[in-house]
């Protein structure tokens, strides 16, 4: 059973290496950080606030590709959590196949605010009873 | 800073770093103190004489927080150190000519050096070697600034379009207002009968949103022996951006209904009082007091509606800042034509020479 999440949050710090995001609950109080990277952190700064970029970066790439290949993104899903490292796939709809396609929650999310609506945040259940 | 440039998107992270750097440039508030009494030379109401110089360390804590409509807040935290070199050009009783260089710059807290991984901060270093030089009256008024256009042309480099958004963030007015902070908090001519409290009207620049007028009141808390704590509370008004002109402005974005609110502005500052006047000097000077550190914070929140491509949408906004100067040791004073000043009238931060 998977949790609807949003990200209500984003921490950029200069003053360390490591970045945050926050996913909440809609429906409900629920919300941890995870730590993502400071490229990671950025991008999905860049789209909350609304600047595109020059030319497509890595993430504009990956939406290009995937829409150009036929896919239709469904949904990002955290999936799991061993060793305080986070799991997470990208639901990819292509013809009729379901494709869940491994990533990281910082790619996964940032990949989701590359899409108009954003794509839904998901997180399994158990990983959210585990760090909220 | 090409990308949003050419996309308009000033509002954008990296804009709004450029906006906060520039921010916290302007904002270093930069105090010194040094008191020796030297009436038979030219000396300025500090004491100053040609050739002298000293340093200010700033360390800036900055935490801003963005929201653009309905999307997630974004807050940014940083912490920088900069500091500044002031030489005296020349000095006489009634104007002080100074040089500025900005000649050290650390973001602390982050891996690997300061220096290697921005072009901003390679572009801050570079003006090192453009030096400022401002002209400051008895009451620590800039009248005069040399350098602000070349400074800002050395950052912004071949980029045309960056110097014109630098020119337009960084007014001339915040600029000197920063340069000559070191001077800005003496007690001036019209201050108080006893001396206790002054007052000192100020301007932050918040970028591209306008700026800050603040009236800062100064007061002294407690004294002991040749220092006193000082106190500083304040109020600042806000001042509205320009109104965007499209022909000189690279950018296509623009904020309007801008309302920012000072929730707090205090501080606290420590002042070095000048020593008694030799006894058998003929022409006795009045010295005035200098401070040898400040604290300040402030914190300000805010909303406006930035137009970008046609469509407006709401941007709210907090920050937060906290920013100590230091006079540091390394001050030098008496040095030719005057020579060397007796001991006994160095400050204890005054290294012997």
């Amino acid at each position: 059973m998977a949790v609807r999440m949003e990200l209500s949050r984003v921490i950029v710090s200069e003053i360390n290496d490591q970045q945050a995001i926050y996913l909440k609950e809609v429906d409900g109080v629920r919300k941890f950080p995870i730590l993502v990277g400071e490229f990671e952190a950025g991008i999905i700064n860049r789209r909350l606030l609304e600047e595109p970029p020059f030319r497509p970066l890595t993430h504009d790439l990956l939406r290009l590709a995937i829409e150009s290949l036929g896919g239709e993104p469904l949904e990002v899903v955290v999936t799991e959590m061993k060793d305080h490292i986070y799991f997470a796939v990208l639901k990819v709809k292509q013809k009729d196949q379901i494709l869940e396609i491994d990533c990281r929650p910082s790619d996964a999310v940032a990949l989701s605010v590359h899409f108009n609506p954003p794509l839904p945040i998901f997180v399994a259940e158990e990983v959210l009873d585990e760090v909220s | 800073m090409q990308g949003c440039v050419h996309h308009g998107q000033m509002f954008s992270t990296k804009a709004f770093k450029v906006q906060i750097r520039l921010q916290h440039l302007l904002a270093v508030v930069c105090v010194f103190a040094i008191s020796v009494n030297i009436a038979s030379a030219q000396s300025t109401v500090w004491g100053l004489q040609r050739d002298d110089r000293f340093s200010v360390k700033t360390t800036i804590d900055r935490e801003t927080v963005i929201q653009l409509a309905d999307n997630a807040p974004v807050t940014s935290t940083s912490e920088d150190q900069l500091e500044l070199e002031y030489k005296v050009w020349r000095a006489t009783p009634v104007e002080t000519v100074v040089q500025v260089r900005v000649v050290g710059f650390v973001r602390i807290g982050k891996s690997g050096d300061a220096f290697t991984d921005s072009m901003f901060d390679q572009r801050l270093k570079l003006l090192e070697r453009i030096p400022i030089r401002i002209d400051v009256d008895t009451n620590g008024v800039v009248t005069n600034m040399e350098g602000y256009r070349e400074s800002l042309e050395q950052f912004a480099g071949p980029d045309q379009n960056m110097l014109k958004l630098l020119l337009e963030a960084c007014p001339q007015q915040s600029f000197q207002s920063w340069i000559g902070r070191p001077f800005w908090m003496t007690p001036t001519d019209n201050d108080d009968e006893d001396g206790k409290s002054w007052e000192r009207i100020d301007q932050l620049s918040l970028g591209l949103m306008g700026g800050l007028r603040t009236v800062a009141t100064c007061r002294i808390d407690s004294q002991e022996n040749n220092s006193a704590k000082i106190a500083i509370s304040g109020t600042a008004r806000q001042i509205a951006p320009p109104p965007l002109d499209r022909n000189a402005s690279p950018r296509s974005v623009s904020f309007t209904d801008v309302k920012v609110t000072a929730e707090s502005f205090r501080g606290e500052g420590r002042m070095l009082l000048p020593e008694q006047t030799v006894d058998d000097d003929p022409n006795p000077v009045k010295l005035r007091p200098w401070f040898a550190g400040l604290t300040l914070n402030w914190s300000i929140t805010g909303e406006a509606t930035v137009k970008s491509g046609g469509r407006s949408q709401k941007v709210t906004f907090e920050h937060r800042q906290k920013q100590t100067s230091e006079l540091q040791p390394n001050v030098q004073m008496g040095r030719l034509p005057f020579g060397a000043r007796p001991p006994s009238l160095r400050t204890p931060q005054q290294p012997a020479r």
